[in-house]
């Protein structure tokens, strides 16, 4: 008896000890932060997905950033992309979120702002004038619910990216109208080569090909509708988007098995000259140095031909940002950084050899390269933009839609029943949220 | 008295720890499994059994617990079954047994994640070892995309699984086979039992205990497998080779549903506890008897 009563008190004792040291600890950490003395850098946190293939420019982004503002200190950590979607999720939901961190513009912003989880920073892009440096597009997917709550760093656009030397091997020129489409499609084949490469292991890159046709039969306004849950997979609209997709699967001008490859897998076919042109966003570019090959004089890129010429012209494709939530330990400072990452410097930096295109319209042309170039006037000229599937409707939805893409590319004749089964799920998802 | 004070002052931390990374959250899987939590939210609604009625009524549930259920098959037929076979063979005199045993142990060093990369190169459609080796038998109409085709998915994933899985059987049943007493094969061999008897009614029955533990940890590896199946397939294509883990996975973190998917959570979780109860209590209630 006696032995276990010494135990306990000497177990208290030692919890008691640990507690003191933690708190102490703790306690010396203030002190340090309210020393005037030398003014030590202020941390921020940055959580991001720009790893791998999608790194893009952000290691040197952050370097210039901490090189031009001593007073913080940016640290950052790169995430898987599929990894960050879970990680993110545990850190908010645990309330132990990083300072900032990267998203994805659009219905899955909107997802973390209806959970509240999210600060607005209306202030920031007041103070800074933020509104007169991005293009309207770009600002739309900064604000949801009426607020800001986004930080664009780059802005992506899909579009067809082909090997050239296939396109004057066979003698064809890029399309302009679907049946300019299917007849160089038709001539690549006849010359055995593959037309199209799709690689949808990962699901998401087969979602362009319901985004194009869908946008370009229907047009964005309907295509609105569906992805908020006022239309339907089974609508004549959609049906016949599908139709123009099947075509292309039913003359076989796929790969075989797209399932099986991820994009990267499959923007190389192009590369490799296995495959002539691959519908992708134009972080294709990134993979200039694991191919070998230029911009504009090997590879080079078409918007997703007219199908209906009546129909508004759209651009689509992902703007990726910066947000901060609302535990963030250091928002002030966080809200400094984020203005400043709109700046020209770290926006010129990021995006160098990412392939996409600074929001910050004073980033000079220089940044840029020749295809580049070509889609900034591009998208100059084009009145609408979308974001693409998984990116336009909420991630419950997403799933389901995701899933019948990679369900169609195995068994392209039962599309109509697949679409019927996506509505009936799709509808269950929406009703389920808030 | 004092021995069990004792022991109680050696359990004290393990049981605290335990207490908190495992007892709490389990008792927090069950608590948001009540709720329709979407993991993000401060906020959330009891809704009471909802969540499981809804687990009952779900196609998606019962195609990835079909999935199991195929899984744990295979798993207590073949590797299960070959592990047994080889301890046999191995544990006899045979020169470079040892040499054998290791290769064949050899994968129960790797995770199952690296399991699963270096299968996904194997069934690599174009360039994987698998379909060279088919196209070079001149089969080339079976030299398919193993892991993209909904048929064969799962069972490309059970197979690399299996790989690894012979070894721990086999480590396992050559365990048992150490426990073996030679006085009752040495009688038995007097007695003119044939090799077939010797091993059917003298070695097998004393191997029972061991074939519990073999038998409990594969049903529950095959129950738990997320790893892999991750790696290799995510579950896909369109769900196909979804597993009951994969598919709580995909509900929570993909689809914002924490609240069922907890309730999936606790259901594998009674299914499992089922299985091995049912099983623990049969084959120990025979052996006292």
């Amino acid at each position: 008896m006696k032995k276990s009563k010494r135990f306990i008190v000497s177990f208290f004792i030692v919890c008691f000890m640990l507690v003191a040291m933690f708190g102490m600890a703790g306690g010396g950490k203030k002190a340090e932060k309210e020393a005037p003395a030398v003014a030590e850098p202020t941390k921020v946190t940055f959580f991001h997905y720009f790893s791998g293939t999608l790194a893009g420019g952000v290691d040197e982004m952050v370097k210039v950033f901490n090189k031009e503002n001593p007073e913080y200190l940016l640290t950052h950590t790169p995430v898987d992309h599929e990894a960050f979607k879970t990680s993110i999720r545990v850190m908010l939901a645990g309330g132990n979120p990083p300072d900032l961190f990267s998203y994805w513009a659009g219905a899955r912003v909107q997802f973390v702002v209806d959970a509240g989880r999210l600060a607005p920073i209306d202030d920031v892009f007041e103070a800074n004038n933020l509104e007169e440096l991005f293009p309207p597009a770009v600002l739309q997917g900064c604000t949801y619910s009426g607020k800001k709550y986004f930080l664009p760093l780059t802005q992506h656009f899909c579009a067809f990216f082909y090997n050239k030397r296939i396109f004057e091997e066979v003698g064809v020129e890029p399309p302009e109208t679907w049946d300019q489409f299917l007849e160089v499609c038709k001539k690549i084949k006849a010359a055995g080569i593959t037309p199209i490469s799709l690689g949808s292991r990962e699901r998401w890159p087969a979602q362009f090909w319901l985004d194009y046709p869908l946008l370009r039969t229907a047009g964005p306004e309907y295509r609105a509708k569906l992805m908020s849950g006022e239309a339907s997979y089974t609508d004549p609209e959609v049906i016949k988007a599908w139709e123009l997709w099947k075509t292309c699967a039913d003359n076989g001008y796929f790969n075989e098995n797209p399932n099986a490859y991820d994009w990267a897998e499959a923007a190389t076919m192009v590369g490799t000259g296995e495959a002539a042109m691959n519908l992708m966003g134009t972080w294709f570019m990134q993979l200039d140095e694991s191919i070998g090959w230029k911009p504009g004089v090997d590879y080079d890129f078409f918007p997703f031909p007219i199908v209906d010429p009546s129909i508004p012209d759209v651009a689509v494709g992902p703007i990726d940002g910066v947000v901060l939530p609302k535990e963030a330990k250091t928002p002030e400072a966080a809200k400094q950084v984020m203005a400043r990452l709109a700046d020209v410097g770290p926006q010129t930096t990021f995006n160098t050899g990412s392939g996409a295109l600074a929001p910050n319209k004073n980033v000079p042309d220089s940044t840029y390269n020749e295809l580049q170039l070509r889609v900034k006037e591009l998208l100059a000229k084009i009145p609408n933009w979308a974001f693409n599937y998984d990116l336009a409707t909420p991630p419950p939805v997403a799933d389901v839609g995701l899933n019948a893409f990679s369900k169609f590319l195995d068994s392209p004749a039962d599309y109509k029943k697949i679409l019927a089964e996506t509505e009936s799920l799709a509808k269950a998802a929406f009703s389920e949220l808030k | 008295m004092v021995k069990k004070q004792k022991a109680w002052q050696f359990l004290a931390i393990p049981l605290i720890v335990y207490t908190a990374i495992i007892i709490i959250p389990f008792f927090q899987s069950i608590f948001f499994s009540l709720t329709n939590w979407d993991g993000l939210s401060p906020d959330y609604e009891f809704i009471g059994l909802a969540n499981y009625f809804r687990v009952f009524t779900d196609p998606a549930f019962a195609m990835s617990l079909w999935h199991n259920v195929i899984w744990m098959m295979i798993f207590l037929v073949l590797p299960t079954g070959l592990g047994l076979f080889l301890a046999i063979i191995l544990d006899k005199d045979i020169r470079g047994a040892t040499i054998f045993k290791s290769i064949i142990y050899f994968p129960m060093i790797f995770s199952y994640v690296i399991v699963g990369m270096i299968w996904t190169f194997v069934y690599e459609p174009r360039l994987g070892v698998l379909n060279l080796f088919l196209r070079a038998l001149g089969v080339q109409k079976w030299s398919i995309a193993w892991l993209a085709e909904p048929k064969t998915a799962l069972l490309s994933i059970i197979a690399a699984a299996s790989w690894q899985h012979v070894g721990l059987c086999m480590v396992l049943f050559l365990a048992g086979l150490r426990t073996v007493r030679t006085d009752l094969i040495e009688a038995a061999k007097i007695d003119g039992a044939n090799t077939w008897q010797l091993y059917w009614r003298i070695v097998l029955p004393q191997l029972k205990n061991v074939t519990v533990i073999v038998v409990s940890l594969t049903v529950v590896i095959s129950l738990k497998s997320f790893d892999i199946v991750y790696i290799m397939t995510k579950g896909g294509p369109f769900r196909k080779s979804e597993v009951l883990t994969t598919f709580m996975f995909r509900e929570s973190f993909w689809n914002y549903r924490m609240g069922y998917g907890s309730a999936i959570a606790v259901v594998l979780f009674l299914i499992a506890l089922i299985i091995i109860a049912i099983y623990i209590r049969q084959t120990i209630g025979e052996t006292i008897e």
